[in-house]
């Protein structure tokens, strides 16, 4: 089995996930989750968001993955019983309370170890195994032979982070949030403290900030190794990113299981989602410990992307007419490309824009502004237009 | 006071105190120690302590190990949970002491690790309240670090060697930072499995010398001047305070969710 597993902070980042080409998400509800201060789900979303995912044959994970302190234990055994209820596939947890009080109330959805336990080896995997862990996300420090190792031994399911940012620390093994800002990091307050900059002896500022990760070039191997699940992370996300890193990995995957991938094509997807991060990235544990090329020193050094231009909402076959909500400003003679799951991405120079009044108009700079725009090739609900920034088109 | 003591040795030597015993950093097994040990070098009925997560090369050579472990160790302090699953395979008769630094925040979690093994170490960024409750439900004696610098953040990373390879500078293995709004200072401590991260002010817990629940007391002198230690013990033994410490999160309690704006945390 080989899937593909996208992070979704609410509803409408589920669907488009799925409309990409994930073959399943994973959420947190509104408690014993990390990303305490993301939107999250309610029971009710939860309860939508797995039935739109089987109705596709698809799969939602739920992360009950906080470290338990007294307080926080009210109400977590009828909150499992809930998610069992509903349907959910799998829980991820850190816990060793949740594992076992899952296997307690026999529920049948699966439990999946978090990477907050940062299992790095093969004995600690067979440790969670004996107690019915059916799948263990590995910790993002473990190279490709400790993968080997793991699925040797243990032949359960494995799942690896491939994309996102990274903690400095062992997931679980930090309170650097807590010390500084009050707020716990394994409750989910984490407030990024290895991204600040620190005074040192010297006139240089100390800092560890970790660039992120990217596993294009290893996906092969990775498959190879006997990884299950291909992790990108980003519940805080939002939907362009999603869309577009979702879609790369969904495009690579195919094309490794056709047997049909090329270097040009890795290239290809590496460059585009360089293009949509917001920090430099590299494949981290995966071959030898990082060294001081994977990391920043001068602090948080990020970029923002302002490349998602607008969101089709509707396209008019007969009219070839596309209806697109305005994310950023875009103006006519703008050469922009459309992406879709169901596509060729493909280049187009804007000629007119037309308002929702049926004025033309030069630019488009409101956000959320419908506009309407002539699109000769044919374009489905939710495709998505980006600024043009490579010359090469490629197939995605 | 009838609890065992388990005492991690710093650069210099201590005399043992009643009922206590030495917990060896193991060499090639520990982190963040300035003076680790092999089991050749460690006497008879001795404590040893693993605070690394454990790779693939390290459970190889962890087994090797296994026959000089049954012959000399009492007791195994470790954070890796592949350790207690080789122990049990291989039917090693010593005392398991889970320590996974902040993984152990409730009663629920403590009696979940108490049924695996013999007894666990307290997380240390959990309030006094805390574990008063936690020592009240717990089914079997557990222990707590009364001394010691606490350690904040775990890397596998060469965090110092990275930076100074960066700057040029020349290579430190300890180096004190300080974070410029909160002027937190922290201790860098690298060494070729990884960083940590300690509080530079040594943690002192008091409160708990006379409480009933607890099988052990850890005392860590790692980049502690022995004086300071002794008179630790003195005034711990006649509870009285002292300055120029930290108490960790033994009387503060840490938030997760932000409160709403215009309005207080729920």
């Amino acid at each position: 089995m080989i899937e593909l597993l996208a992070p979704a902070g609410d509803l409408e980042k589920l669907k488009f996930a799925f409309h990409y080409g994930a073959d399943a998400v994973y959420i947190g509800g509104q408690n014993f989750s990390l990303r305490a201060n993301a939107k999250n789900f309610s029971l009710e979303d939860i309860q939508e968001g797995v039935s739109y995912a089987h109705k596709r044959g698809k799969k939602v994970y739920v992360t009950v993955n906080i470290i338990f302190h007294e307080e926080d234990v009210n109400g977590v055994e009828e909150y499992l019983k809930k998610l069992d209820e509903i349907g959910v596939d799998a829980i991820i947890v850190s816990d060793l309370y949740i594992v076992k009080l899952a296997r307690k109330l026999g529920l049948s959805l699966e439990v999946h170890l978090s990477t907050q336990a940062s299992v790095l080896n093969e004995s600690a995997a067979l440790f969670y195994k004996k107690l019915g862990v059916k799948r263990i996300v590995l910790a993002r420090e473990a190279s490709k032979e400790e993968i080997a190792a793991i699925k040797k031994a243990t032949n359960l399911d494995l799942e690896c982070f491939v994309h996102g940012a990274m903690c400095t620390s062992f997931s679980g093994r930090c309170v650097l949030s807590n010390v500084i800002t009050n707020r716990d990091a394994n409750r989910g307050g984490c407030a990024q403290v290895c991204r600040f900059t620190f005074d040192a002896q010297e006139k240089n500022v100390f800092s560890m900030t970790s660039k992120d990760l990217n596993m294009i070039s290893h996906m092969n191997e990775m498959i190879k190794l006997g990884v299950n699940s291909f992790k990108v992370e980003g519940r805080m996300r939002g939907i362009y990113y999603i869309a577009t890193v979702i879609l790369s990995y969904r495009r690579l995957i195919d094309k490794i299981k056709a047997n049909t991938l090329t270097k040009e094509d890795e290239a290809y997807y590496l460059r585009v989602l360089n293009r949509v991060a917001n920090r430099e990235s590299a494949s981290q544990f995966f071959e030898s410990l990082p060294t001081e090329k994977e990391q920043y020193f001068l602090g948080r050094q990020e970029v923002s992307n302002q490349d998602f231009l607008g969101l089709v909402l509707d396209y008019d076959s007969e009219n070839k007419i596309a209806k697109i909500e305005q994310r950023n400003y875009f103006k006519v003679e703008d050469q922009v490309e459309f992406f879709g799951p169901n596509m060729e991405t493909f280049s187009y120079q804007i000629h007119k824009i037309e308002n929702d009044q049926g004025e033309n108009i030069e630019i488009a700079n409101h956000p959320n502004m419908i506009v309407y725009l002539k699109v000769d090739k044919p374009l489905q609900k939710y495709d998505m237009m980006r600024m043009k920034v490579f010359d090469k088109q490629r197939n995605l | 006071m009838n609890n065992k003591i388990l005492i991690i040795p710093g650069t210099n030597t201590l005399e043992k105190v009643t009922n206590s015993y030495f917990l060896f950093p193991l060499k090639d097994f520990s982190i963040g120690y300035e003076k680790k040990f092999t089991l050749e070098e460690i006497p008879n009925h001795s404590y040893i302590y693993i605070n690394r997560l454990l790779d693939h090369e390290d459970i190889l050579k962890f087994q090797t190990l296994l026959p000089l472990i049954q012959e000399k160790v009492k007791g195994i302090v470790f954070e890796d949970l592949g350790i207690l699953e080789i122990l049990r395979e291989n039917k090693i008769q010593v005392e398991t002491i889970f320590y996974p630094s902040h993984a152990i925040c409730s009663s629920y979690t403590v009696n979940s690790y108490l049924e695996e093994m013999d007894t666990v170490i307290l997380s240390n960024d959990i309030t006094k309240e805390e574990i008063q409750e936690i020592l009240t439900k717990a089914s079997k004696p557990i222990g707590m670090l009364i001394y010691g610098h606490l350690p904040y953040m775990y890397s596998r990373r060469t965090l110092l060697t990275n930076y100074e390879k960066n700057f040029n500078l020349p290579i430190q293995k300890v180096k004190k930072i300080k974070e410029p709004i909160s002027k937190q200072e922290f201790l860098v401590f690298e060494d070729e499995k990884g960083t940590i991260l300690y509080d530079p002010c040594v943690y002192e817990n008091r409160y708990f010398l006379s409480a009933s629940n607890i099988s052990y007391f850890l005392i860590d002198l790692n980049m502690i001047e022995i004086k300071n230690v002794k008179k630790f013990l003195e005034e711990w033994l006649k509870n009285e305070s002292k300055n120029n410490t930290t108490s960790g999160f033994l009387n503060r309690k840490t938030i997760y969710r932000l409160p709403p704006k215009g309005g207080k945390n729920d």
